[in-house]
């Protein structure tokens, strides 16, 4: 008896001494203005802001030396960019703060300061969206949010001393079709290789970059069906700490299209053609027979063979030619 | 070494009988010792001795018989000694047997041995004592695409090597018909790095101890020897080389490697201890005393010479003062002289075989080479320059367009959205709201029942198997078809067995199918094979479907239907194509046909 609740007691121990490793959890918002639009009368930024900003809460609570980090994708004004922490350590004019006062102190400054950056993005949004481009992508805010998850995890305990583990959570709303197939799979290869899961929280069209993302890195995916619950998606489903990974069956969606997209006409396909060069793929033979990607020339001879329709003996040959032979 | 001879009467005249084996071409001489003896030196070249006969050992004459033919190869002649010593006759038998064993083996014309001795011309036939240059060809024609789709052997031993493939193979060949061919032309990746691999060759080892000389019943030594053994042989013991250059061709290749590995020579390179008994070697034997290091200045300088001085090591084991030389067999007063030179051999060989290692790092411990790193002169070196082949990513204008380009249908909603939101961020955060009892409370409740559900479903989905390749982190992206458990599928391990031989066959024939559809060959032989791979992927419908039906209950009906729907898809993806290219091909026949038709002759 004594043994078996001495062994008890020390995996116990054991098990304490590793869940007190701290992690950080970096968050991208898509902010793709006009995509938002789109989820008119379905949800709407604040309301997404909301429940992003309970969640944050919620990971800070969870240990003291827990981080987080919220970026945006895209704007008419910015492109990618920090809502906390601020890169720049700007200080504003003080502002009214639309946050309840009895916040927790810690909670209500990292929330007062993504309002506020949001507050700043949206106000500086032109009203007329003609002759402007939409600047930044869901790719280039993971790409800076991976950049920081690495000097968080890799550089800076190399002086401190202080280990972190880090995961990504990405917020989407947007098609597939407005995003870029190589800076996306840059990003996904990336927090593979740094063992950082990608959780995604997808609401608008199924999204199957994102769905390889969270499948290469042992991330969640969730398409969300019922938006009033977002708050249970994001405390449950997307909220499993890295350490718990490896030994839990994610709430993930299985259901996979590992399918690529074209590179010129941006769609899903099936069967095409790849740039041996830069393996960027094509559902058409590029104009020139050069690649638009990487600037490859292609070799003629191999096009031509591409082009040729194929060679076959017909079906149905025999029938046809009696018929033709009926017909004379 | 000198000659054999010995003292022999021929025509009644004595004589001494001399084989003369130093000179070239090599012969059999036979001088009358009173040189007023009007009798003719006679002279027979070695290598025209066809066959030799002696009296029996037992009975009391002494004669030999030597059988030959002269240049002219008209007649064979014959020459016969008699002896009064019985040793004196032997050694002149012995050295001129294995004269005429060498020669049969290595001749080059079997033709030329006659037929009259058939005990000898039937031994002669046998090959066995070739010097057997099995070329192994070099590593360009085993690269060759063509030569691996013919090297039916290497094909047999890579499908023995490879269970899965002959798997395959059997299914797709030997069952449904595939052209071998067909099945390797797609594999030649595979075909080429197992040739190499083949090809491998193993480090230095003592050569000569894997040559086993199987000593015949005619003194004839059969040995066998690839050409690369040959090669060993002259990097580790370069005597051989230094003797083979000085003597091929004057000896034809053939003779001079039987004659080596029956010699003297060869057993001391060995290792093996000789003696005076040993048969005497003329050509070879002179080999045995010369300085065995003469040639090693060559391999010397990568031995790494340290100063016996400051050997501390050496020093160490070598302490003369402590113990004189007792602990060194070799310098005993009785010391068996064979014995340390087989020991120095030994050394020999083993000093050798290290030099010939082509990595030079090889002994460094990893302290040595970070010394060593230490003393290199860094800031004098240039800068190494990291090489990248630059690819210059191009955001393709057209997505960017697309994805940029904002509806005019939108821009209304935008500004109205967009006003919105700024609004919104302008007024309080209730944070409360998201637990709203009255408006989120069910929602929250239907969430948490999805989210169990889907854990549910994925923890039925998983076998343990698929679990483990989870934890591996990096292996979590290849969860296919075989990481599923069949337990977990209400399928036995052979139904899933079965699925997966259908599966694979189908996608092998798939992969002939593309390849021959997509390679615009107008050969009919090539349109002939595609005509057939058709029919193949037709039949690996019926084949699906026959595996589903196989199914009786219901429910993992569906599961092997959904399991097999995405290959059904590919099938049929295929068929369609064809019958794409097929009709457009019979469209084009009519237009042609009818032009014909329409233009008045
Ligand atoms: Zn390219």
């Amino acid at each position: 008896m004594d043994a078996i609740a001495d062994r008890a007691f020390q995996e116990k121990q054991h098990n304490v001494s590793q869940d007190e490793t701290p992690s950080l959890l970096a968050v991208v918002i898509d902010t793709n203005p006009l995509e938002w639009t789109k989820l008119k009368g379905v949800i709407c930024l604040k309301e997404l802001c909301k429940s992003v900003l309970v969640l944050l809460n919620a990971h800070l609570s969870l240990n003291s030396g827990n981080r987080v980090a919220v970026l945006t994708s895209s704007s008419l004004n910015s492109g990618p960019k920090f809502l906390y922490p601020d890169p720049n350590d700007k200080t504003y004019e003080k502002r009214e703060s639309l946050l309840s006062s009895d916040i927790h102190r810690q909670f209500k400054f990292v929330d007062q300061k993504i309002i506020q950056e949001l507050q700043i993005l949206l106000d500086n949004e032109p009203l007329n969206p003609e002759n402007q481009e939409l600047k930044g992508s869901i790719a280039g805010a993971m790409s800076m949010a991976l950049s920081y998850i690495n000097r968080l995890t890799n550089i800076e305990p190399e002086s401190t001393g202080n280990t972190l583990r880090a995961k990504m959570l990405v917020i989407s709303i947007s098609d597939d079709s407005t995003q870029q197939y190589v800076p996306f799979m840059n990003c996904i290869f990336s927090a593979q290789k740094m063992k950082v899961s990608i959780d995604v929280c997808k609401m608008g069209p199924d999204s199957s970059f994102l769905q390889q993302a969270s499948d290469v890195t042992n991330g969640v995916y969730m398409l969300i069906k019922n938006v009033h619950g977002l708050i249970q998606y994001l405390t449950t489903a997307l909220f499993i700490d890295p350490s718990l990974r490896p030994i839990m069956v994610l709430p993930t969606n299985s259901d996979l299209d590992f399918r690529a997209s074209c590179f010129v006409t941006n769609k899903v396909i099936d069967i095409g053609y790849v740039c041996s060069v830069c393996l960027c793929i094509f559902s058409i033979i590029p104009r020139n027979n050069v690649c638009p990607t990487c600037q490859s020339k292609f070799d003629d001879a191999v096009v031509k063979k591409l082009r040729q329709k194929p060679i076959v003996i017909p079906l149905q040959k025999k029938k046809k030619l009696e018929d033709g032979v009926q017909r004379t | 070494m000198s000659n054999v001879s010995g003292a022999a009467s021929h025509k009644k005249k004595n004589g001494m009988l001399t084989v003369l084996e130093d000179q070239e071409p090599s012969i059999l001489q036979w001088s009358a010792i009173d040189p007023s003896v009007a009798v003719p030196l006679v002279k027979i070249r070695l290598d025209f001795i066809t066959s030799l006969r002696a009296t029996n050992p037992n009975s009391n004459q002494m004669m030999i018989k030597v059988l030959y033919k002269d240049s002219s190869g008209a007649d064979e002649k014959t020459a016969l000694f008699s002896f009064t010593n019985r040793s004196v006759m032997d050694n002149i038998q012995r050295t001129l047997q294995q004269v005429v064993a060498r020669k049969k083996a290595s001749s080059s014309t079997p033709g030329a041995t006659t037929t009259k001795d058939t005990d000898a011309a039937s031994s002669a036939a046998t090959p066995s004592s070739q010097v057997n240059s099995t070329d192994k060809e070099d590593l360009s024609t085993f690269l060759d695409s063509d030569k691996l789709l013919k090297d039916h052997k290497l094909q047999q031993k890579l499908l023995v090597d490879n269970k899965t493939l002959m798997i395959t193979f059997k299914e797709a060949v030997m069952s449904n018909g595939l052209d071998p061919e067909e099945f390797w032309k797609t594999r030649l990746h595979l075909l080429r790095s197992y040739a190499v691999q083949q090809a491998q060759k193993r480090g230095p080892y003592n050569v000569l101890s894997t040559i086993k000389p199987v000593a015949s019943s005619d003194n004839k030594v059969n040995v066998t020897v690839t050409r690369e053994k040959i090669q060993s042989i002259f990097e580790q013991y370069p005597i051989v080389r230094k003797a083979y250059d000085e003597n091929v061709p004057r000896l034809n290749e053939g003779e001079f490697w039987s004659r080596f590995f029956s010699s003297r020579l060869f057993r001391q390179l060995r290792g093996e201890p000789t003696s005076s008994y040993d048969r005497a070697d003329v050509v070879l034997d002179k080999y045995l005393y010369m300085d065995p290091n003469a040639d090693e200045h060559t391999t010397k300088e990568s031995i790494e010479h340290i100063n016996p001085l400051i050997d501390v090591q050496s020093n160490e084991q070598d302490n003369s003062v402590k113990l004189g030389n007792a602990p060194d067999v070799t310098m005993k007063v009785n010391n068996d002289n064979r014995i340390s030179g087989i020991m120095k051999n030994m050394n020999r060989l083993s000093r050798r075989m290290l030099a010939n290692i082509k990595d030079e790092n090889q002994d460094k411990t990893p302290e040595v080479e970070q010394l060593e790193e230490q003393l290199d002169l860094r800031d004098l070196e240039d800068d190494v320059e990291l090489e990248y082949n630059e690819l210059k990513l191009q955001n393709s204008k057209l997505v960017q367009n697309k994805a940029n380009r904002i509806d005019d249908r939108i821009s209304g909603d935008y500004t109205e959205s967009i006003k919105t939101s700024q609004r919104q961020f302008h007024e309080p955060f209730n944070l409360t709201d998201i637990y709203n009892p009255t408006t989120q409370r069910q929602a929250i409740f239907d969430v948490a029942k999805e989210i169990s559900q889907i854990v549910k479903q994925n923890t039925k989905q998983y076998s343990q198997g698929w679990q483990a390749a989870n934890l591996n982190f990096q292996d979590s992206k290849t969860s296919t078809i075989n990481d599923v458990g069949p337990e977990s599928l209400n399928i036995s391990t052979d139904e899933l067995e079965e699925l997966r031989l259908t599966h694979m066959t189908s996608i092998e024939f798939l992969r002939h199918f593309w390849s021959h559809l997509g390679s615009g060959s107008k050969d009919k032989q090539d349109l002939l094979t595609l005509k057939k791979l058709h029919a193949s992927v037709s039949k690996c419908i019926s084949r699906v479907e026959a595996v589903v039906d196989k199914f009786q209950d219901s429910n993992s009906k569906q599961t092997v239907h959904a399991i097999m729907q995405p290959l059904v898809i590919s099938l049929n993806k295929a068929l369609a194509e064809y019958q794409k290219a097929s009709s457009a091909m019979l469209e084009y026949q009519e237009r042609v046909h009818k032009s014909r038709t329409q233009t008045p002759v």
